[in-house]
């Protein structure tokens, strides 16, 4: 591992995205932000724009509408990149089970790293997750060429 | 001898400007955070920042983003380079509005709506602040008698005791350049994500960060030259001008374009003509 990989696991910056979740885990995610929690510390920086973003940490099941925009976003985040699934609801469907709108859960569209099962999340949960999910990212290698699926 | 010293100690400057820029930068966040009782990120967090955008991949959405991208850095480069060798104002307030046109166009040149609204503010920012530099570079000018920063500073009043107006506008235009609350309209984080920077990934997004760690510092450093020869009075007030500028981007809510240009034309303008009775008298 070279210098430039440890430099760059100090500045993951996360793109929050929530494809029709009840609001729970999206109100914990914002939580971590804050003076208790204060994930700033370690460089985390809550990117609205995804062309700039790292990490990317999906709340909710994917809804019908909710699908293409989360595509889009997915295919704008450049590599190397990392994808979180916050919340049961994302990891597995979760209460969302069997509903028509639904046609998640996450892993049925874009490969996940992370799982972060819960309802509604911790945010301690959050964080460790997301401290995996620098694990796995760290790892990854930009070789000059987007990864095809 | 003296001839060598003349050429190397402005290009060390120039090599240590971004290292300044990172760490105003830095101190920028942390402070910020302790005054919302966080803790905050190291003070080198835009270090890693800067080296983890390097090693991004970079797509962008057409050839003219990075060329307009090089070209915003070049010229913030450039006037750095002539502030530090001491040539002339008027130059200098020239290449500073040339390569935020750069940036502008930049964010022209992409479909995207945030891209394109941000540039908008941008446009209308640099209309509202550059009428109030060229105001203070113009002044400075009068009452020196020339415009020749090395012969400007060939003084034994400082500026500030002549032109004391003009330093408050010269907060005003650190406060918008820095892009704090309540002037951070053209890149307002949570409304327009990051206004004309949006469409720039990876390394293009680091020239900017680069060249925003050199205007920083240049703007501070053209507040300096107005205590010169007393830098260190100049370098208290300096520091303390950033801790406020800091407190009230926390207490503060952001302005809409229409506010800007009306503070930067009354309160701005009638501090230049404060100073220009002042002057005159």
């Amino acid at each position: 591992m070279t210098l430039l990989d440890q430099m760059r696991a100090k500045s993951p910056w996360i793109l929050h995205y929530n494809t029709g979740a009840c609001n729970g885990c999206d109100i914990e995610v914002l939580a971590c932000l804050t003076p208790r929690y204060d994930v700033e510390r370690f460089g985390i920086i809550n990117k609205g724009n995804p062309k700039q973003a790292d990490i990317f940490v999906v709340t909710g099941p994917v809804t019908k509408k909710s699908k293409k925009p989360l595509m889009n976003l997915y295919n704008q985040l450049p590599e190397p990149k990392v994808v979180v699934a916050v919340g049961t609801c994302c990891v597995e469907k979760g209460i969302y089970d069997s509903c028509y709108g639904a046609v998640g859960p996450l892993d049925n569209f874009i490969k996940v790293d992370v799982y972060v099962p819960g309802c509604a999340v911790t945010p301690e949960a959050i964080i460790d997750g997301i401290v995996d999910a620098i694990n796995i990212w760290k790892e990854r290698k930009y070789r000059g060429k987007k990864n095809e699926e | 001898m003296t001839d060598m010293a003349s050429y190397l100690v402005p290009i060390v400057l120039l090599l240590l400007f971004p290292l300044a820029g990172m760490f105003i930068d830095g101190f920028d966040r942390k402070i910020t955070a302790h005054m919302q009782s966080r803790i905050g990120p190291p003070v080198i967090q835009p270090f890693y920042d800067f080296f983890k955008l390097m090693g991004k991949e970079d797509f962008a959405v057409n050839p003219y983003t990075v060329i307009f991208a090089f070209a915003h850095l070049s010229f913030t480069i450039t006037s750095v380079g002539i502030f530090l060798f001491g040539q002339d104002l008027i130059v200098l307030f020239f290449t500073i509005t040339l390569a935020e046109i750069f940036l502008i166009m930049g964010g022209f040149s992409t479909r995207s709506p945030y891209s394109y609204l941000g540039s908008f503010r941008m446009l209308i920012q640099l209309v509202a602040i550059e009428t109030l530099f060229l105001c203070v570079v113009a002044l400075a000018g009068y009452v020196s008698g020339t415009f020749i920063i090395s012969e400007i500073i060939k003084t034994h009043t400082p500026l500030i005791v002549k032109l004391p107006f003009s330093f408050i506008v010269l907060v005003i235009i650190l406060f918008v350049k820095m892009e704090k609350s309540p002037f951070d309209i053209p890149t307002a984080k949570g409304e327009i994500i990051s206004g004309p920077f949006m469409e720039y990934t990876g390394r293009w997004y680091a020239l900017f960060k680069l060249a925003h760690w050199f205007t920083i510092p240049l703007i501070m450093g053209i507040m300096l030259m107005f205590f010169l020869p007393f830098w260190y009075v100049g370098a208290i007030v300096l520091v303390l001008i950033f801790l406020a500028i800091l407190a009230i981007d926390n207490i503060a809510t952001r302005l809409t374009y229409k506010e800007l240009v009306k503070f930067c034309f009354s309160v701005g303008i009638f501090l230049i003509i404060l100073d220009i009775i002042k002057v005159m008298i």
